[in-house]
């Protein structure tokens, strides 16, 4: 994937970018905004990763600019500052994911993965399939090697969560926004818990589990087997 | 200011008064003017030109009994004014009023000797006689120009009066107000120059002065009271910093010295950990700081608070089921003003509370109440709940009951839920229950 990465500090930006092209990904930075308007300009790219507070024109005022011309260019805004009202702009002005610093790369690297593979606007996928999981969207049904699994709908959500990023890591605080609309992180583990029923009724008359807990950064469904 | 107020003030009285008693006595004389004519003129037309000037001869000759002004204003028996009588050639045949004869009609200023030698102004009429010649009547000024002198000293005076007294009231009040002011400026500078315990003068008196010191030093005592917490919360922050820094320290250290992979991964583990918790403590304290900063206020909206529980309640569902808790709840429909992911993050705060200080087995209630424009939430657990005296402590920041600080967190969960309920205009307590521990929150109906 192609990846801009629009950060004024040297160091910041040199460990995301070490890091994403250790996954395999293709990254730009710049350290200016106005110079950055420019160079979004010229290219494309799949993802556009923008801090908020940089010299020239900010992360917010970029992605104005770019959403203003009609592009549609998945943006994560990064920031330093409160979430709270903050997050509330950003997600406002048309950014698509929003990580708050410092962060663990694994969060970085995730919402990015996960916005790259974003389907293009209007096209959706009726069913999902990874390994021997079905699920089809439209008339919320979910089949393990032919065996219906009945779920609620938070655990439909869940899992349909992790059904659309298959063999990439879905974090924790990614779900809690996405599935229960959580925007901070509660001291109760509310993920784990809900995932541990998901679990038990997926793997019901099943060896191997449908779902790994990848430690301390989230969970992961594998394509393969 | 005020003096020079008075002054004008007193002297347009002065002027408009002055100006009427002018113009009455001018008409009182013009007045008897015209009647003594008229007299003279009906004596003629009765008598002939003969017997006129034998009349006007006789008022001639009657005692002077003072100006010809002062006897203008006594009544016609003994009267004496000025009189001139000339026949149909223009000689004077009657009268001794010792001026030129002025020009038909009325007169004003005309310059005249009195008997006495003295000269005058007086005012006069010059009639026609229809039998050829001509009557002059004249009055003497001088009364008025007296009354008019007289009336203005006593206005000069009163002016002059009302002056000094106002400029007396004016130095006196603002040599007053001028120490008052110096006191508080000088309070005022002592605060700045660093003495916060220093107050403005209160003399007790109640006056204006007084009410206005009274309420800066409510002021200065809130300002002191909030400069005493944030230096309370400094040190409590540089506390809870330092240990967790304390721990990734030695951490640190440990992998530098380790040589075994394994070992040394795991230790890497445990030094990220302690940066999750470090970067836990801040973002709590920053949004507590962004709640108390009030703004979220712009965001408020009408919300389904039923819903909200529903929410909390299904999310928190497998967790209560974990640890073998019960919730339940008694909803009564409530709208609230408020913002959702803020009251969502309060009533989940209370949650995570329970969870982690009811223990195992223990039951949870949370009920709503709309009544009038408030909504009530309770939120209560049959823990074993918190002594009578920490039951106002809890809500503030870094307050852990457990005395060992071996529970997880910074003591900001309920500080938080205090923070938002109040940035909601609404409030919090710990009420009295059976068992446990209960919140009873009242919040601002939605609509």
């Amino acid at each position: 994937m192609k990846v801009f990465l629009l950060e004024d500090d040297p160091e910041t930006a040199a460990f995301i970018e070490r890091g994403l092209t250790e996954r395999g990904h293709v990254v730009e930075v710049e350290a200016d905004g106005s110079v950055a308007l420019r160079r979004l300009a010229e290219r494309d790219f799949d993802v556009l990763v923008l801090d908020r507070m940089v010299p020239g024109v900010d992360g917010l005022a970029v992605l104005k600019a770019i959403r203003a011309q009609g592009r549609t260019t998945p943006v994560l805004l990064l920031t330093a500052m409160s979430q709270i009202a903050d997050r509330v702009d950003g997600l406002e002005e048309g950014a698509d994911d929003y990580l708050v610093k410092p962060f663990a790369f694994v969060e970085l690297a995730a919402r990015v993965a996960a916005l790259g593979r974003r389907p293009p606007t209007g096209e959706f996928d009726a069913v999902l399939r990874v390994a021997d999981i079905e699920m089809n969207l439209l008339r919320r049904e979910v089949r393990r090697g032919g065996r219906s699994v009945d779920l609620q709908p938070r655990e439909f959500t869940l899992l349909e969560q992790l059904m659309r990023n298959p063999g990439r890591i879905v974090t924790r605080t990614m779900l809690l926004e996405k599935v229960w609309n959580f925007g901070f992180d509660p001291k109760t583990n509310i993920v784990e818990t809900h995932m541990s029923r998901l679990r038990s009724k997926l793997n019901e008359g099943f060896e191997r589990s449908a779902i790994r807990t990848v430690r301390g950064s989230g969970y992961m469904m594998n394509d393969d087997a | 200011m005020v003096a020079g107020i008075s002054c004008v003030l007193t002297l347009a009285v002065g002027v408009v008064t002055f100006s009427m008693v002018h113009h009455e006595i001018e008409r009182q004389l013009d007045h008897r003017i015209e009647l003594e004519t008229q007299s003279l003129l009906a004596t003629y037309e009765r008598a002939g030109f003969d017997v006129l000037v034998r009349a006007v001869t006789d008022r001639d000759r009657r005692p002077a009994r003072g100006t010809l002004g002062y006897l203008a204003g006594r009544s016609e028996a003994g009267s004496r004014m000025g009189y001139i009588v000339l026949d149909a050639s223009g000689r004077r045949r009657a009268g001794d009023f010792q001026a030129e004869t002025p020009p038909p009609g009325w007169s004003e200023f005309i310059r005249f000797r009195r008997p006495d030698g003295s000269s005058g102004v007086a005012q006069a009429m010059n009639a026609p006689l229809p039998g050829g010649g001509r009557l002059v009547v004249a009055a003497d000024r001088a009364d008025l120009l007296d009354i008019d002198r007289a009336l203005l000293r006593v206005f000069l005076i009163s002016a002059g009066l009302v002056a000094a007294v106002g400029v007396l009231a004016t130095f006196g009040f603002g040599g007053v107000v001028q120490r008052r002011l110096n006191a508080i400026h000088g309070a005022a500078e002592g605060i700045m120059a660093g003495d916060m315990r220093r107050r403005m003068p209160v003399d007790g008196s109640g006056g204006e002065f007084d009410q206005l010191a009274t309420v800066l030093n409510r002021m200065l005592d809130r300002i002191e009271a909030l400069m005493s917490n944030l230096r309370q919360v400094s040190g409590d922050i540089a506390h809870d910093i330092r240990t967790p820094l304390t721990r990734l320290r030695a951490r640190l250290e440990d992998i530098e010295a380790e040589t075994t992979d394994g070992v040394r991964k795991a230790r890497v583990e445990g030094a990220l950990s302690e940066v999750d918790d470090l970067q836990g403590l801040l973002s709590g304290l920053l949004a507590l700081a962004e709640i108390e900063g009030r703004s979220v206020r712009d965001r408020f909206v009408a919300l389904d608070l039923v819903a909200l529980v529903h929410e909390l309640a299904e999310a928190y569902g497998p967790a209560l089921e974990k640890a073998g808790m019960a919730l339940s709840l008694d909803l009564e429909p409530a709208t609230v003003r408020g913002d959702r992911p803020l009251l969502l993050q309060a009533l989940s705060n209370l949650m995570d509370n329970s969870l982690f200080h009811a223990g195992a087995g223990a039951r949870i209630r949370i009920l709503t109440r709309a009544t009038g424009g408030s909504v009530r939430l309770v939120f209560g657990d049959d823990g074993p709940g918190v002594p009578p005296e920490d039951r106002n402590r809890i809500f503030k920041r870094f307050v852990r009951l457990d005395p060992s600080r071996t529970t997880a967190g910074h003591g900001l969960g309920l500080a938080t839920v205090a923070a938002i309920v109040s940035a909601h205009g609404g409030d919090i307590a710990v009420t009295p229950s059976a068992r446990g521990l209960q919140f009873e929150i009242n919040l601002v109906a939605g609509d």
